[in-house]
């Protein structure tokens, strides 16, 4: 192990930023460090406690990367590119088992005392196989999380002042009992046959709920969601969606089906747009949607 | 005397030597240049010239660095130029035109074989532009010349608001079926890309047609792909065309007409597309699934943002030979983001190859001008279902 070469350095012994973005990680299954700066994760690695994450961080591909209930993920503001959106950045191109419980959800959040949208960039799960985030807070992010070309689970998170909750394409996931709360966009996406299933879910108040950007189909199952308070739209065509997409059997807060129209941003509106097809919907809300009691709600 | 004129001689005087060079076309002897064959329907042509130029701007202002002599009776040319990427063109001018004083650094010799084409003359935008000439190296150009047949023609249009513009593709005076006409705004993307609007593609007959257009100029390529695809390199047998009278200017209200014979197949343009020319610059490696196995017929990409997927890269590699191997050319060093997959075009889908490189953390590689960076391996997966 060449200790020169290590690039995770504890907070309390570095105070400094900019290690060598490609520097190889001390090999080992040990307690994580607390910050990792441009980090290349070569190995399987476990985290605990409060983890800072600066600039983009990537755990390579055959490696998994652990994440203990309870386990609080900071990014501190970097905008080395100028782009406005804080550059850290978690990718996974390995495996992710990030598992919360009810009383000690995983956090994923801004360093910034006073937090704002895009104070990072994303979580990424990459050509990575059943990874699993479950009991997870995301907030302040571009996007919570992002998951491409990849399969896994979803489940009983939270999305919370993000610009975007979530984006995928061409992935094979099921996004269940998640709460989608107060994002610019709820759900982006660009499926590609994917055959991911998004259901009971709560979202609540998003600027547009549903975006599909285009090349989506019906390989994608929506249905059984609470789909509430959008405040702009619930489901917004991107201008090349071309095809339909199924969203029946969802509840949008009304039984009146002109509102629920109105909400949606599809042929109704541009006729060189696909349709959503809403009817039939849900009457009433969905029993035990969201994030499950059970395992417990991040605050 | 003007003290402007003064300074506009002294530069002409300074730039003499390489003038003399260039335009009086001795036979070239540098080691460094370009060299190749110009066609007409298949047949090799002589008495064309070939002209290069430092920019896209100075080939529609018919300013070039240099021209070649008159091609051979084999159609065959040959040029010395400074290494360096230039944009390069034939044309075969019925009559030579009599150009106005040259500008400051502008040779008078070389400016005297350049000037517009007029309807009669033939031409050939080589659709590799822009092309490196390699320091040691006669770089093979090859040219298929269309002949200018008629201007652009304007008839009336119900759509008072918007510009129409339609034509018929052609090869050797037959319709080419399957063709897609794409307007660029400009050629600062050298006409890669999706451009401002594409065509669906041609009939049996030939015939695009395009609507609602803003009142502007367009530059129009067509492009038949024998895959079928709408995107991605030209190959073998593929068509591509340049409209000789390049840029057209659609009219509002109007319905602009024009016939636009493609150069020729890709094959017979360049033995090397511009994406696989030989820049000197090289990225190699292997292309090698997770069990170390070759993936032939993968591709390797280049990209200069951080993040790859879903967008274009800048450069690609030939597919993968039977060993895996990969060979990017580069246009000039930098920093580059370096992956692979099985397809071009689009975001890629289950089942599909992909990957990156693994020896940095964001797959990056740093790479000067003219160096050969060798062992990129790029592992590849199939996307998981």
């Amino acid at each position: 192990m060449k200790l020169a070469a290590a690039f995770v350095t504890l907070a309390l012994f570095a105070g400094q930023a900019g290690l060598p973005a490609s520097a190889a990680a001390a090999p080992g299954k040990t307690a994580a460090p607390a910050v990792y700066d441009k980090a290349y994760i070569q190995h399987d690695e476990t985290w605990s406690g409060e983890i800072t994450l600066i600039g983009q961080n990537v755990v390579k591909r055959g490696c998994t990367l652990t994440i203990l209930p309870g386990t609080v993920v900071k990014f501190p503001w970097v905008d080395e590119d100028k782009n406005g959106i804080g550059d850290g950045e978690l990718t996974i191109e390995g495996r992710i088992i990030a598992k919360g419980t009810k009383d000690r959800p995983i956090v994923f959040t801004s360093a910034q005392p006073k937090p704002k949208i895009k104070d990072w960039t994303f979580v990424q799960i990459a050509m990575s196989k059943n990874s699993i985030v479950e009991y997870c807070k995301f907030e302040y992010a571009f996007t919570g999380l992002q998951v491409h070309y990849s399969t896994g689970t979803i489940k009983d998170n939270l999305f919370t002042n993000n610009f975007e909750g979530m984006r995928f394409s061409t992935t094979d996931v099921l996004i269940s009992h998640n709460d989608f709360i107060n994002n610019n966009f709820g759900i982006r996406f660009e499926a590609l046959g994917s055959r991911t299933t998004i259901r009971k879910n709560v979202f609540r108040g998003n600027g547009q709920t549903f975006f599909p950007v285009r090349k989506t189909w019906n390989s994608v199952k929506i249905y059984d969601n609470d789909i509430l308070d959008s405040k702009e739209y619930a489901v917004n065509f991107g201008m090349n969606q071309k095809k339909d997409i199924d969203f029946t059997n969802n509840w949008w807060g009304t039984t009146d089906a002109s509102a629920i129209e109105a909400l949606i941003y599809d042929k109704s509106k541009d006729n060189t747009l696909g349709k959503a097809d809403f009817i039939p919907f849900l009457k009433r809300p969905v029993k035990d949607c969201g994030i499950e009691q059970g395992g417990g709600r991040p605050e | 005397m003007n003290k402007y004129l003064v300074f506009a001689l002294a530069a002409l005087f300074m730039a003499l030597p390489c003038i003399t060079t260039a335009g009086a076309a001795p036979e070239p002897n540098t080691g460094t240049g370009f060299e190749g064959r110009v066609v007409c329907d298949s047949q090799v042509f002589q008495g064309a010239r070939v002209y290069v130029y430092k920019s896209f701007g100075d080939m529609l202002a018919d300013r070039p660095v240099t021209v070649s002599a008159p091609t051979k009776e084999d159609g065959s040319w040959k040029l010395d130029c400074p290494p360096g990427t230039y944009y390069l063109a034939a044309k075969q001018l019925a009559k030579v035109p009599a150009s106005g004083a040259p500008a400051a650094g502008d040779s008078a010799e070389v400016l005297k074989y350049d000037g517009p084409l007029a309807v009669g003359d033939c031409f050939c935008f080589q659709g590799s532009n822009p092309i490196t000439a390699v320091p040691g190296k006669y770089t093979h150009v090859g040219f298929a010349l269309v002949k200018y047949s008629a201007s652009v023609s304007y008839s009336d249009s119900s759509d008072k608001d918007d510009g129409t513009l339609t034509g018929t593709v052609t090869w050797s005076g037959q319709p080419v079926k399957g063709a897609i006409v794409t307007l660029y705004m400009d050629g600062k993307d050298n006409f890669r890309g999706q451009g401002y609007s594409a065509s669906p593609p041609t009939g049996e007959d030939g015939v695009f047609r395009m609507e609602f257009l803003p009142d502007t100029d367009y530059f129009l390529i067509a492009r038949k792909r024998e895959n079928g695809k709408k995107a991605g390199p030209l190959h073998e047998g593929d068509y591509f065309g340049y409209y000789v009278a390049n840029p057209v200017h659609v009219k509002a209200g109007k319905v602009a007409k024009v016939d636009f014979g493609v150069i020729s197949k890709a094959g017979e343009i360049g033995r090397e597309d511009s994406l696989f020319r030989d820049t000197g610059t090289h990225i190699t490696g292997r292309i090698l699934d997770d069990k170390g196995r070759p993936v032939k017929g993968a591709y390797a990409f280049a990209y200069i943002e951080k993040v790859m997927a879903h967008k274009r890269p800048e450069f690609i590699s030939r597919p993968a030979d039977k060993d895996g191997v990969y060979v990017l050319n580069i246009s000039k060093g930098g920093t580059y983001y370096i992956g692979a997959r099985s397809r071009y075009g689009g975001t890629p889908a289950f089942g599909e190859w992909y990957g990156s490189y693994e020896g940095t953390g964001d797959h990056h590689v740093n790479i000067n001008t003219g160096q050969v960076l060798k062992g990129i391996d790029i592992p590849v997966e199939k996307i998981p279902q």
